[in-house]
């Protein structure tokens, strides 16, 4: 029941609600949403559409998503039909999500009419995947029909990107990607880039450099080159991971999708016997020289040795396995590489490195220490090689001999004796 | 060429039939269909659809690693890709293109007409990778890159090998994995639970993920 307003009606009780008292909303169009979004039509795929996502956004027969950025008040525009018996202004109320509010005074007119409505208070400062559903009352024993509107809504650091610039389009904005970006983004609790970087990286132990056969066909797994969403469809074979290319676009496009700043780089990083004593790091941005890394062989008397960076401690004069050969005791012998992929991250003068398994780090220099050292070999014919000489260490560690059962119950009664000292 | 060599001595040992793909573990039938679209254009790979092809494998012994061998028609060609863990051996059928017996002066253009029909056409296009030598007879090997050395390759595009071998035309093509010095144990190619991709990984000690453990 609504206190008396404005022009005294005439006749009769007004203040008994009347079926010609209803304010039927129309439709809701989001002013204040990024309209950035494309391919609303097309939701069930990764692919991008650049078909834009229609309005108005609430309508009685359909629900567009939007995208809002965080910590901005909400600007609806909303069409109504008051009919043509209200009595004079009426406020409307509007109750959203986490304590939204609108508040509004319609001047009432018969027929269709549009206000523009603005939320007292901004969005919350967090990425979220919203239900934007307001509860709408009014004063003066109106009726609001329908009594609650819904809107799907993506809350963004900014808006997403509607013209996708990488190849394979995986920063152009979706619905589907945004919701998958900011559901990923989420598990960061920060809006931080660098945070919400390593919380993507988190879900990649590891980089795959072979195809799974988990993977669907189509979707060119571990390089993720296809048609139909690029390195979008990584995100429901998470287990199987990608190349550190396909990652490093998939990062770029989830970065694009909740308009988060920064600039992601895939790097290759080797080093080289003839330059620095193999000390130095070198580096290459991989999209520019997708052929980087070490390619170096010398002659010397009737060998032919190829330089190599080795993953595992190695002995002068010993031969091995061909890399990564898995040995009768279950571990794998030492391996063999040109380069270690890494993803490099930039924002607000903090660079910091996301290779493959190993952790973040912060420097190029500490990148090369993920291998134990660079080695001149000699290739043999069933693909072992034997190891001339090496030429730099980055880490320590000796090659041990196997550790047979006595060894791990002397380690064990060691360190059960040092805990008791 | 030690490959050859291998696949001689497999042959020698025989190959078995393959009916479907059950025999072959799911990671290396992944990775043969994944060099198959890597390697060959649209349309003349031996996974495409709609094609009868006649696939035969060879396990490791000691003697000779683990081979599959496809064989299927392609155009006028009849080829036959022997596949290890590292390379893939294209044999044309002497019977569809008989190369010794053209003219020596239309040699060269033939073979490069088969590489630009076969392989997807990054180094072969215009016809002028091909390093070849004045003459091509039986046992003649060039390159479109013979100064690189195979286990260091960029990509597979680099460098691919051709020669004629017992009369029939063959192309090599290395399925190189560009981070990686030297190839995989060819020997290890079809056992189940292969890889060589998810390797232990030294992983720096100044950051950890869990909390720290309290000291008694």
């Amino acid at each position: 029941m609504g206190e008396p307003s404005g022009v005294p009606p005439r006749g009769g009780d007004t203040s008994a609600p009347r079926p010609e008292g209803t304010i039927r909303i129309e439709s809701i169009r989001v002013d204040s949403d990024h309209g950035t979004l494309r391919g609303c039509d097309e939701p069930s795929g990764w692919r991008f559409s650049d078909h834009a996502c229609p309005e108005p956004e609430w309508t009685p027969t359909s629900r567009v998503p939007v995208s809002h950025t965080l910590g901005e008040k909400v600007r609806l525009e909303l069409t109504f039909d008051a009919g043509a018996a209200l009595p004079g202004p009426v406020t409307l109320n509007g109750e959203g999500p986490e304590g939204i509010q609108f508040r509004q005074t319609l001047p009432i007119s018969p027929g269709t009419s549009s206000i523009t409505l603005v939320s007292e208070n901004p969005l919350a400062r967090k990425l979220d995947d919203l239900s934007f559903d307001v509860r709408w009352s009014a004063s003066e024993a109106a009726l609001v029909a329908p009594a609650v509107t819904s809107i799907p809504m993506f809350v963004t650091m900014g808006p997403p990107r509607s013209t996708p610039t990488a190849p394979y389009e995986e920063d152009g904005a979706t619905p589907r990607r945004v919701a998958k970006a900011v559901e990923w983004a989420k598990q960061a609790n920060s809006l931080d880039p660098h945070a919400i970087v390593e919380s993507f990286l988190r879900r990649f132990p590891y980089y795959a450099l072979l195809p799974s056969p988990d993977v669907p066909a189509e979707y060119d797994h571990p390089r993720y080159f296809n048609d139909v969403g690029g390195a979008w469809p990584m995100v429901d074979y998470v287990a199987a991971s990608g190349e550190c290319q396909a990652i490093v676009r998939l990062v770029r496009g989830m970065l694009a999708q909740i308009g988060a700043p920064g600039e992601a780089r895939i790097l290759v990083v080797w080093a080289d016997p003839d330059q620095g004593n193999g000390e130095k790091p070198l580096v290459a941005d991989w999209e520019e020289d997708p052929r980087a890394g070490l390619s170096k062989t010398i002659q010397v008397g009737d060998k032919r040795l190829s330089a190599a960076l080795v993953d595992g401690p190695v002995v002068e004069g010993n031969t091995y396995p061909p890399s990564h050969t898995r040995l009768p005791d279950g571990k794998v012998s030492p391996g063999l590489n040109r380069y270690e992929a890494c993803l490099e991250f930039s924002y607000g003068g903090i660079t910091r490195y996301y290779c493959g398994g190993v952790g973040v780090l912060s420097s190029r220099h500490d990148i090369l220490k993920v291998f134990w050292g660079l080695v001149w070999v000699e290739f043999l014919e069933d693909e072992g090689y034997r190891v001339e000489k090496i030429v730099q260490r980055y880490r320590s560690g000796e090659a041990q001999p196997r550790e047979t059962v006595g060894d791990r119950i002397r380690s064990f009664f060691r360190r059960f004796a040092r805990r008791l000292q | 060429m030690k490959w050859f060599d291998d696949i001689k001595t497999a042959e020698s040992e025989g190959f078995d039939e393959l009916d479907g793909h059950a025999d072959v573990p799911g990671q290396a039938l992944a990775e043969s269909r994944h060099w198959a679209r890597t390697l060959f254009a649209q349309g003349k790979g031996p996974y495409d659809a709609a094609r009868p092809v006649r696939r035969k494998v060879h396990r490791a012994t000691k003697a000779a690693p683990d081979l599959l061998r496809h064989e299927y028609d392609v155009d006028d060609l009849h080829l036959s890709i022997v596949e290890g863990r590292s390379f893939a051996l294209v044999i044309v059928s002497r019977d569809s293109l008989d190369v010794l017996a053209l003219p020596e002066d239309e040699r060269a253009a033939a073979i490069t007409r088969v590489a630009a029909t076969l392989f997807h056409p990054v180094c072969v296009s215009g016809g002028v990778c091909f390093r070849f030598p004045e003459r091509i007879d039986e046992g003649t090997f060039f390159s479109t890159n013979p100064d690189l050395e195979p286990r260091l390759l960029g990509a597979w595009q680099d460098r691919l090998d051709a020669g004629i071998r017992g009369g029939e035309l063959v192309f090599l093509a290395y399925k190189r994995l560009p981070w990686m010095a030297g190839f995989a144990n060819p020997f290890a190619w079809l056992r189940e639970g292969e890889r060589i991709d998810q390797k232990p990984r030294f992983r720096f000690p100044f950051r950890r993920s869990g909390a720290k453990r309290k000291r008694r």
